[in-house]
């Protein structure tokens, strides 16, 4: 089976702000120009989070046959220093949640929001117990949640290990950020954490260069979308391009090979090369 | 910038063709409909019939998908063969491919040299230039350019290139076909660079098209070359997202759209449902920018394993 591309709406969020793009012309072009099957959506990429809106989104997801599956959702992260920042933040998961439930969307990252290098017995406590109660409401529209290792200690791998160890919800997981780590070797890091990933996202070195290290994680059976995501601030249209396509070369490639067992007898007669 | 006129050959799916699976209609559809492209470059191997009748359904075609042929690539048509009656036959080929080009209106014609040696000699020489120069008289009454193109045999030695480009440098509608890259010796960026003006259309393989360095195909285009730049992919595998990974790639770098937006642009638009969000981020960089600097650094240690690009 093919592996599953995305992009995330994250990576125009320059075109989106220069005026060029917006969440409607993003699915047009995941659709048509990506030729993709399903789009990550960033929450700010949404203009409202009202139902009339969403429900307009989701009648324009349908109307592509696209499928969302990410909800890269920010101003959500779990914790915050001051008590009453925590508290919005909670009250924008929420209406996240609701959202993620109005689109069928698959997975939803929340990031910890811990800048520290380690959790503190306080903070620690207070992120599983949320992760858990939002993973508990995600599980009854079949949705996904966790962080991501892009900020924060979330891009300590043995901080993330201990959250992943602890929160014990079967739908919680890690959105797999390609070599986002403080310490360590990046792609043994990924190959460790790929087995808690429910996404992944893969930035425009990683898939200018996909190769092995993308293969390798693929051969995990990791089942989750492989989304480009862009941090390019011009030219972005272009560049997830060039990311999507990539991706699909390396990740589901035909199986035929009709290469030249022997070069066109224009070229060198008798040539059994296959080359030129 | 921006008005780079980008194709795909035909010949970049031969692979495809070869197990079946394309033929060439199918490589109209699939640039047209697939790629989005407008411009066709058709390289002989699909072509099944040099009759009239099969001309006019191509001919009909191009037109009902509004597409244009920026080039005819001929193998088997090439003008010296050491066996006079490969030679003869190939003669017959090229007459029919420049009847084709005609009748499908295409821009160029690509006849390659045929020599195999490295070097030209005098009696090849004399024959080659006799041969192109009737050719292209023939190309002149539609309009057409014609030439060879710097993949094989002697046309890929700059200095024996250089001595037909001379020599026929009264027949004005004579050209290259520039293979980026395709030179037996000497730097190939110089060669590509010196050979340039003579370009009437140009071929670009996987690694010129896979290359994070921009710089050769601005110099290029900055040196006046105003032709089609033309995808070619040699695997014979993969072809359709090989294909389309280049043409990504070039468009990126040919075509692209540069624009300017705030520090704050992305925080900007979560702002929108998440009020004080946009506070939140500068609190959030403030932070970090403390800690590097209490660190002694600028930047986030870049730890990230350097990849090379891979050749397939």
């Amino acid at each position: 089976m093919n592996k599953r591309l995305s992009f995330s709406t994250y990576g125009m969020c320059n075109a989106q702000a220069a005026g060029i793009v917006n969440l409607f012309s993003m699915m047009e072009l995941a659709k048509f120009r990506y030729h993709l099957d399903y789009i990550d959506i960033w929450s700010g990429s949404l203009e409202s989070l009202e139902d009339e809106y969403i429900e307009l989104v989701a009648d324009n997801l349908k109307e592509r046959g696209l499928k969302v599956a990410n909800f890269c959702a920010d101003g959500a992260q779990v914790w915050a220093d001051d008590p009453s920042r925590r508290e919005i933040q909670h009250k924008t998961a929420l209406k996240y949640l609701h959202v993620a439930e109005k689109l069928g969307i698959e997975t939803i990252r929340f990031d910890i929001g811990v800048m520290d290098e380690a959790f503190s017995e306080e903070n620690f406590s207070y992120v599983v117990e949320k992760y858990t109660e939002y993973c508990k409401i995600a599980a009854k529209f079949k949705c996904k949640i966790g962080p991501e290792n892009h900020t924060g200690l979330s891009r300590a791998p043995a901080q993330l290990q201990r959250l992943l160890d602890a929160v014990k919800e079967p739908n919680f997981g890690l959105l797999l950020h390609l070599n986002g780590w403080y310490t360590g070797d990046p792609d043994q890091n990924d190959l460790h954490f790929i087995q808690y990933a429910i996404h992944a996202h893969v930035d425009f070195d990683q898939c200018f260069y996909a190769g092995d290290h993308i293969r390798a994680l693929a051969e995990t059976g990791y089942k989750g979308a492989w989304s480009a995501e862009c941090h390019h601030t011009t030219n972005q249209l272009n560049a997830i391009e060039v990311q999507v396509t990539n991706m699909r070369r390396v990740l589901n490639p035909m199986g035929y090979d009709g290469g030249w067992k022997i070069a066109p007898p224009s070229v060198v007669p008798g040539n059994n090369l296959d080359q030129f | 910038m921006g008005n780079e006129k980008i194709s795909v050959m035909s010949y970049s799916f031969h692979g495809l063709h070869n197990v079946g699976a394309m033929d060439l209609y199918g490589y109209l559809y699939t640039i047209k409909y697939r790629y989005c492209l407008n411009i066709a470059d058709i390289w002989n191997g699909f072509i099944t019939s040099y009759e009239d009748i099969e001309n006019q359904k191509l001919k009909d075609m191009l037109e009902e998908l509004d597409l244009t042929v920026a080039a005819l690539c001929c193998d088997q048509a090439h003008v010296w063969d050491d066996d006079p009656a490969v030679r003869a036959a190939n003669e017959k080929m090229a007459l029919d491919c420049i009847r084709l080009a005609k009748r499908i209106g295409a821009n160029t014609i690509r006849i390659d040299v045929g020599v195999r040696d490295e070097k030209f000699s005098e009696d090849k020489l004399d024959y080659v230039v006799k041969k192109y120069t009737e050719y292209c008289e023939l190309a002149a009454e539609f309009g057409a350019k014609l030439g060879p193109e710097n993949h094989w045999g002697c046309s890929r030695d700059p200095e024996s290139l250089q001595l037909l480009f001379d020599r026929m440098a009264g027949v004005p509608n004579f050209g290259l076909q520039l293979h980026l890259g395709g030179w037996h010796s000497g730097d190939p960026d110089m060669n590509d660079l010196r050979f340039v003006k003579y370009a009437m259309h140009m071929h670009m393989d996987f690694q010129h098209c896979y290359n994070l360095n921009d710089k050769h195909l601005y110099d290029l285009r900055d040196a006046g070359y105003s032709g089609v730049w033309s995808i070619e992919s040699h695997f014979g595998k993969n072809e359709f997202e090989n294909v389309a990974f280049q043409l990504a790639n070039v468009k990126r770098i040919l075509k692209p759209n540069f624009y300017q937006t705030d520090q704050f642009a992305a925080a900007q638009l979560v702002e929108r449902t998440v009020p004080g969000f946009v506070e939140g981020i500068k609190v959030y960089i403030a932070k970090m920018m403390e800690k590097m600097a209490s660190n002694g650094s600028s930047q986030p240690a870049d730890n990230k394993p350097k990849r090379v690009l891979p050749n397939d």
